[in-house]
């Protein structure tokens, strides 16, 4: 029995840490005012990679379907719940945040907090199909 | 006052839903940024636009009064202007005027530069203490049915160092622009993105009347470029990464030679009830009160022109680089010290001042106080 608890609590925290990890992958609408993107996060292993599949501020858009833009991001890791990268970020993206901290705070929500001149833009980012 | 606030906030919420979203979205095809990778790979090269084949109107299109939100680095302002009116024929200016923390100004204007008549843009002005003037040229335009994208880049170096991209969309201005802390932090990242709505066009009408702008004859020349010991050169660095100077003395184009504009310095008496509180200095196109001093909400969203604020122990507060014109003048102190118009704050009846050309004139507000 106590074994069989134990199977089970181990089970249950596996898929519970398993899920999260990668429940930010997906589609995501950013949540602004100021401009529009769709961004895709995938992963491999276990870090996660961004890319933008449309993007519009006004002055600059494009869209998948131009081109492969590159990655947002590159090699974020989560731990403690934030994923956020260790590695340098790919250059491929360079007018946009050269380092990001996601924290899911809903299953289809993300606070995505992005550093511009090394001050923190905090944005919402929510799932979609 | 309570409706007045919310009055305010819908104003700002709408303006942010209808007036930008809407415009982004139906021009959201084929505005594909296509221009080379703006990392600088060594050799900077820059190839202004020949505005006697495109690109001169962009001095007619930046005209207006124009209203809308504005991000800066991280900080978002809902509610942010720019007044934009000819000072000659080929010259177009307009100031963000913040206060005691200084100013920030972009001007337009035709100029020779690299063998091209073009345009140039000068951005700066005199913020938290220090002096800067940075001059971008005209390098991209691309006109069609999406609107009118204009892009400047740093005279120096390149989009790789600073740039400013605006496009223009029946009666919307889309204005980002992308910094690198001169070259020493590059590649270079967003840090304004203004959105806004064209309004009050009949005061730089009226400007363009009197100085007869627009034309295409040169207002400063830099066909030989710029004085290279004067421009601002990053530690470590041995040729400048920018066309910046960091000196009022160095600077090739100052307030000195602009023409048109006139200066207004505001006195404030203040009385103990605004003894200690920050004041918002404003000028606008119409009063900001009514009769009996009230402020009142259509105003403040659609005439406000310059709003700049003044710190607890500063009386008083000279505008500079300030179109000429009839303003009302209207003092409010932030009595809560919230950092905006709120209930409880006081002020006056609006006054009126005419600004003339090149000159200073000098108003005294000894009355603030009416309790909103």
């Amino acid at each position: 029995m106590k074994l069989l608890t134990t199977l089970i609590f181990s089970l249950f925290f596996f898929v519970s840490c398993t899920k999260k990890e990668t429940s930010i992958v997906g589609k995501w609408n950013v949540i602004s005012p100021f401009y529009k993107a769709t961004y895709e996060i995938s992963n491999r292993e276990r870090t996660f990679y961004g890319k933008a599949l449309y993007y519009n501020d006004g002055t600059t858009q494009y869209t998948i379907a131009d081109g492969d833009p590159g990655y947002f991001f590159t090699d974020l890791v989560t731990e403690d719940g934030k994923t956020y990268h260790k590695k340098k970020t790919s250059n491929t993206h360079k007018r946009h945040s050269p380092s990001i901290i996601i924290d899911q705070i809903h299953q289809d929500t993300l606070k995505v907090t992005s550093m511009v001149m090394h001050q923190p833009l905090t944005e919402k980012w929510v799932r979609t199909k | 006052m309570n409706n007045f606030i919310k009055l305010l906030y819908t104003f700002c919420f709408l303006l942010a839903l209808t007036s930008c979203e809407e415009n982004i979205e139906e021009s959201a095809i084929n505005i594909v940024n296509t221009d080379p990778d703006p990392t600088p790979t060594g050799t900077v090269t820059i190839n202004p636009v020949d505005i006697n084949e495109k690109g001169f109107d962009l001095l007619e299109k930046m005209q207006g009064h124009w209203i809308g939100m504005n991000r800066v680095i991280n900080i978002d302002y809902p509610w942010f202007s720019f007044d934009y009116r000819a000072i000659s024929p080929s010259h177009i200016h307009g100031i963000y005027e913040g206060g005691t923390q200084g100013n920030l100004l972009t001007s337009f204007f035709v100029s020779e530069f690299k063998g091209k008549r073009t345009i140039m843009a000068r951005n700066g002005g005199d913020l938290n203490g220090i002096y800067r003037a940075s001059y971008f040229v005209l390098d991209s335009v691309n006109q069609n049915t999406n609107g009118d994208y204009y892009r400047l880049v740093d005279a120096v170096g390149g989009i790789g160092t600073m740039s400013m991209e605006l496009r223009f969309k029946n009666d919307s201005l889309y204005f980002n622009a992308y910094t690198s802390k001169l070259g020493a932090a590059i590649p270079p990242t967003r840090h304004m993105t203004f959105k806004a709505k064209k309004f009050n066009l009949d005061l730089a009408n009226t400007a363009a009347t009197a100085v007869n702008f627009p034309q295409n004859i040169i207002e400063k020349d830099f066909s030989n470029g710029f004085v290279q010991e004067n421009l601002w050169v990053n530690t470590g660095d041995t040729q400048p990464r920018s066309a910046t100077f960091l000196e009022f003395d160095k600077d090739p184009f100052t307030i000195l030679e602009h023409p048109y504009l006139g200066y207004l310095n505001v006195k404030v008496i203040r009385n103990p009830a605004i003894t200690d509180k920050v004041l918002f200095v404003y000028l606008s196109k119409e009063s900001l009160t009514d009769a009996n001093g009230f402020l009142q909400a259509d105003a403040l969203q659609n005439s406000l022109l310059k709003f700049p604020e003044i710190i607890k122990t500063q009386n008083e507060f000279l505008f500079t680089y300030l179109h000429p014109g009839t303003y009302y003048v209207t003092i409010i102190a932030d009595v809560n010290e919230n950092g905006f118009i709120d209930t409880g704050d006081i002020t006056h009846v609006s006054q009126t001042v005419t600004i003339t050309p090149e000159q200073q004139q000098e108003i005294t507000i000894d009355n603030i106080t009416i309790q909103n």
